[in-house]
């Protein structure tokens, strides 16, 4: 009976760690949403209209906003391989396109959504990059990069990979 | 992996020794002589021999090549097809032109009697889809060799649904003493068509070893890319003032003849006509690479090489040992790119990586014809996991490339503009408009069997049996119906040619077609207006058509020779016209008011890696202007789109330009002018300031709608400063833009 109590207690302490771990983390992990629906307006946007795809890259729930960052592509880009970013936010009532890259520019997450949620779409988008490529050739594309040419959530994502570029 | 190399290596060269050993010596002097020997002609074996296995590559190349074989055994009995697949072509041939095949019974062609049923009714077009009554002795067969009760009515494909297991039967088994002219098609069936045939001996398919060298699809025109390795020299050799005297080794751009001074490591060849040839290691630096790329820091200069297998990549010395008379061999790879306007050049062959093989004084080694082109006017084709070697562009490479390349929606200009090997569109069309007819023209109707039947369309004569044209028929209103016609025999007329396959799709066609035809004309090979030639002969005869076939269609007016060059003949009377009419044919003039706007930094194609884009993103041009400075079209034609958003393009507008089918968008001003569905003329103003981007973004787009509106993202457009170039709108000096003919320079309009 001890030792059922025991286990019990056990069991109970390792799914109380386990809930506050999440709750402590919840916005602190880019994450790969796969159990929530995509956004409402995601499908009426051109992109998609025109016959082309996306691929969710991160997702990011806030207090009342979720943000989204996918990476949209054309008709005619069956490969995948020139993304155009679309950046949507979302509440309970509502859904907006913060940025859809649609002309190819460089430009900054942090421009549209607030830097926490930009290093972590700028983290989710190297760490994209360099599952595709591998470890070597990641490093050894960014070793010599120019710092100027990267934004401020671009230059701290790669420090999380180990690059420092200043 | 190295080891499956040096084994793919043996076989190669053991091939080629197999080849030019057994030829007598007599007709190896003459190489003329050597176009006439037949497989059948070369003598026994003297040594028993074997050959290794590719252990798991052969999933990948379709065949094992491991076998041994006894003295006196012929080659025929023991090269099989694949060996022979890369230099020959042997799989092209169809039965019928190997042998006659009246007096064959199945039994008697192991590449078919091997088969299963099932997988051989898949080889032979249609031929589980005709009734047993019209296939004699198959019922027969069918009843003798297993027991089976058939009906007249049924067909093959029938009897399998049934009968499940049947299918898995070898066809010597069950219908080896059919005739095989009973079964339909069979005479249209290519070598290539049957699963397993690489497997199959020369001397298994009937007729094939007696087809002379010179007669293959891609003949062998001459036998001397082998030498024998002799010496190997180290770095004191040439240490002095004295250069080596007889090199055959080099660069495209030195030449294959170019002496080494000051320590020199190189092989000394042997064996007719290489008596005494130096072909020096990788260290030998000499110059190499063109244009552009080619003046890249570091990729000017080549460690020598010679091109045995064209110039895909080169084949490189990278160390002798004096000692042991070893060579390690490697390879090397080069970048180039020519794009759709601008030819950017080749790097050197500066991407050197080792190959892991080693040779011997005494050995056999590849050195290409010796034809003062490093051997590459005659290339051999390397085994494919050679290609795998190719290591990454460097990024000062790709920068380059990328920022001058097109994208991936190329074309769509009519026919303006040069395929392969600098061909032009225009002219070929033309050259084909002679011979063939006008966009309209209806071919007479064709029936080869099965589901080759039916007319030849339109200005180049695509048969409607073709997949790619049926495709774009069938995506038409009425196209099914029509194509059940043309397969019928029905009348068609010139009407339903306009209708259904339009000018503008036979052009599309064409220059997909084409393109791919010149391309194998030019890996076999041809060059200037051979070309011309052997393309025609492609478009006339298919992929396998004989070089210089005397082959003739249904009207017999022209062989595959002389359609060729009577091509080749129409192609230089209209190419200079076609060339200016190319030009004059542009609705597109030179914008005479004043062209607004700078090049910003952000060019077309700019590079966003980490932002999922591989180097490629920026889908248009930016330009430079003032705050509240106005912006002209630059091509006129049809506003079909105009939308304002709050970011990406913000405010842009399609402006879609019907002669060229393309769509000049406008995109990130801060007001326009224009609606859609109002007509813009070139030059016009249509738009007034910038977004907070601080620029206006430029792009060309050929993925058009049927609104005539554009696609999104950067597949589906060009660079729009080298199109508008090209059709001659602006100019560009240095970051500005200017009118085509500037008013002061004497071009007034």
């Amino acid at each position: 009976m001890k030792i059922s109590r025991r286990i019990s207690q056990f069991l109970i302490g390792i799914a109380a760690f386990v809930m506050v771990s999440q709750l402590a983390f919840r916005n602190h992990l880019p994450a790969i949403a796969q159990q929530n629906a995509a956004p409402a307006c995601l499908s009426t946007q051109p992109h998609a209209t025109s016959g082309g795809s996306e691929k969710l890259v991160s997702q990011y729930e806030g207090d009342s906003t979720d943000y989204w960052l996918y990476y949209t592509y054309g008709a005619l880009d069956t490969e995948q391989q020139y993304a155009m970013e679309l950046v949507l936010t979302t509440t309970a009532n509502s859904c907006d396109v913060a940025y859809w890259n649609a002309a190819g520019h460089s430009f900054s997450y942090s421009s549209v959504v607030p830097m926490d949620v930009a290093k972590q779409f700028s983290l989710a988008g190297f760490q994209q990059h360099l599952d595709s490529v591998g470890q070597q050739a990641f490093a050894a594309y960014y070793a010599s990069a120019d710092p100027s040419l990267f934004f401020e959530e671009d230059l701290w994502a790669l420090r999380q990979l180990g690059i420092s570029l200043e | 992996m190295r080891d499956l190399l040096r084994r793919w290596l043996a076989a190669l060269l053991i091939g080629c020794a197999l080849i030019a050993g057994f030829i007598p010596s007599a007709i190896a002097a003459d190489l003329g002589a050597v176009e006439a020997v037949s497989f059948n002609q070369l003598p026994p074996f003297e040594q028993d021999g074997s050959w290794p296995s590719v252990g798991e590559l052969a999933r990948d190349i379709g065949y094992d090549t491991a076998r041994s074989w006894l003295a006196g055994e012929y080659p025929a009995d023991v090269l099989k097809i694949g060996d022979i697949l890369d230099g020959l072509h042997p799989e092209d041939f169809r039965l019928s032109e190997l042998a006659v095949l009246d007096n064959l019974s199945i039994a008697d062609i192991k590449l078919i009697a091997d088969l299963p049923l099932a997988s051989f009714l898949q080889s032979v077009p249609f031929s589980g889809d005709w009734l047993l009554e019209q296939m004699p002795g198959v019922a027969d067969a069918l009843t003798q060799a297993i027991g089976l009760a058939t009906q007249p009515t049924e067909t093959l494909n029938q009897i399998l649904l049934d009968y499940v297991e049947l299918g898995d039967m070898r066809m010597g088994d069950i219908l080896g003493a059919v005739p095989l002219t009973a079964i339909p098609n069979i005479d249209i069936a290519k070598i290539s068509d049957f699963a397993g045939f690489k497997e199959q001996t020369l001397s298994s398919i009937p007729g094939l070893g007696n087809i002379p060298l010179g007669k293959f699809p891609i003949p062998l025109t001459s036998l001397s890319f082998t030498a024998q390795q002799d010496i190997a020299f180290g770095a004191k050799e040439y240490s002095a003032s004295k250069p080596t005297p007889k090199p055959v080794s080099g660069s495209i751009e030195a030449g294959f003849q170019v002496p080494c001074v000051g320590g020199c490591p190189h092989i000394e060849l042997t064996g007719t006509g290489w008596q005494g040839d130096q072909w020096m290691t990788k260290g030998h630096r000499v110059p190499d690479g063109r244009g552009i790329l080619g003046a890249i820091p570091g990729m000017g200069e080549a460690g020598a090489y010679r091109l045995p297998f064209g110039e895909t990549f080169a084949l490189q010395i990278r160390s002798t040992d004096e000692k042991t008379g070893a060579a390690e061999w490697g390879l090397a790879f080069r970048v180039c790119s020519s794009g759709f306007f601008v030819d950017l050049g080749c790097t050197a062959y500066a991407l050197e990586v080792p190959l892991g093989i080693t040779t011997y004084e005494k050995d056999t080694i590849l050195t290409g014809l010796k034809d003062g082109m490093g051997g590459r006017s005659q290339p051999v084709r390397a085994p494919p996991e050679w290609e795998a070697l190719r290591p990454a562009t460097p990024p000062e490479v790709r920068s380059v490339t990328s920022r001058h390349r097109s994208g991936q929606g190329r074309g769509g200009f009519g026919l303006c503009g040069e395929g392969p090997g600098g061909i032009n569109f225009q002219a070929l069309s033309e050259a084909y408009g002679y011979i063939e007819g006008g966009y309209s023209s209806v071919g007479s109707y064709v029936n080869l069997g099965g589901r080759e039947r039916g007319y030849g369309l339109g200005k180049y004569q695509y048969m409607s049996y073709r997949a790619d044209v049926r495709q774009i028929i069938q995506a038409k209103p009425g196209g099914a119906a029509f194509l059940q016609r043309a397969d019928s025999g029905a009348a068609i007329s010139s009407a339903d040619v306009e209708r259904f396959l339009t000018p503008a799709d036979q052009d599309a066609l064409f220059k997909r077609d084409q393109t791919r035809n010149i391309e194998q004309a030019i890996s076999e090979g041809f060059t200037g207006s051979r070309i011309i030639e052997r393309i025609g002969q492609i478009h006339y005869g298919g992929t396998a058509a004989p070089i210089d076939g005397d082959w003739a269609d249904t009207h017999g007016r022209l062989t595959l020779k002389t359609y060729g060059e009577e091509l080749a003949e129409n192609y230089q009377k209209v190419s200079s016209a076609s060339a200016s009419k190319c030009k004059a044919a542009t609705p597109v003039k030179p914008l005479e008011t004043k062209v607004t706007g700078t090049l910003s930094a952000q060019e077309y194609g700019s590079s966003r890696p980490h932002r999922g884009c591989e180097g490629f993103c920026h889908a248009g041009q930016d330009i430079d202007i003032d705050e509240g400075e106005e912006f002209q079209a630059y091509l006129g034609g049809t506003v079909t789109r105009r939308e304002c958003h709050d970011g990406g393009y913000y405010c842009f507008i399609d402006i879609y330009n019907e002669e060229l089918d393309v769509v000049l968008r406008i995109a990130e001003a801060e007001e326009i002018f224009v609606e859609e569905g109002q007509t813009v003329e070139p030059g016009q103003v249509v738009s007034r300031g910038h977004a907070p981007t601080g620029v206006i973004h430029i792009e060309i787009r050929t993925d058009v709608n049927d609104a005539g509106q554009g696609g999104y993202g950067v597949a589906g457009t060009v660079d729009p400063i080298d199109f508008l170039e090209e059709v001659g709108v602006i100019r560009r000096e240095g970051i500005r833009l200017v009118e085509a003919h500037s008013p002061d320079d004497g071009h007034g309009h």
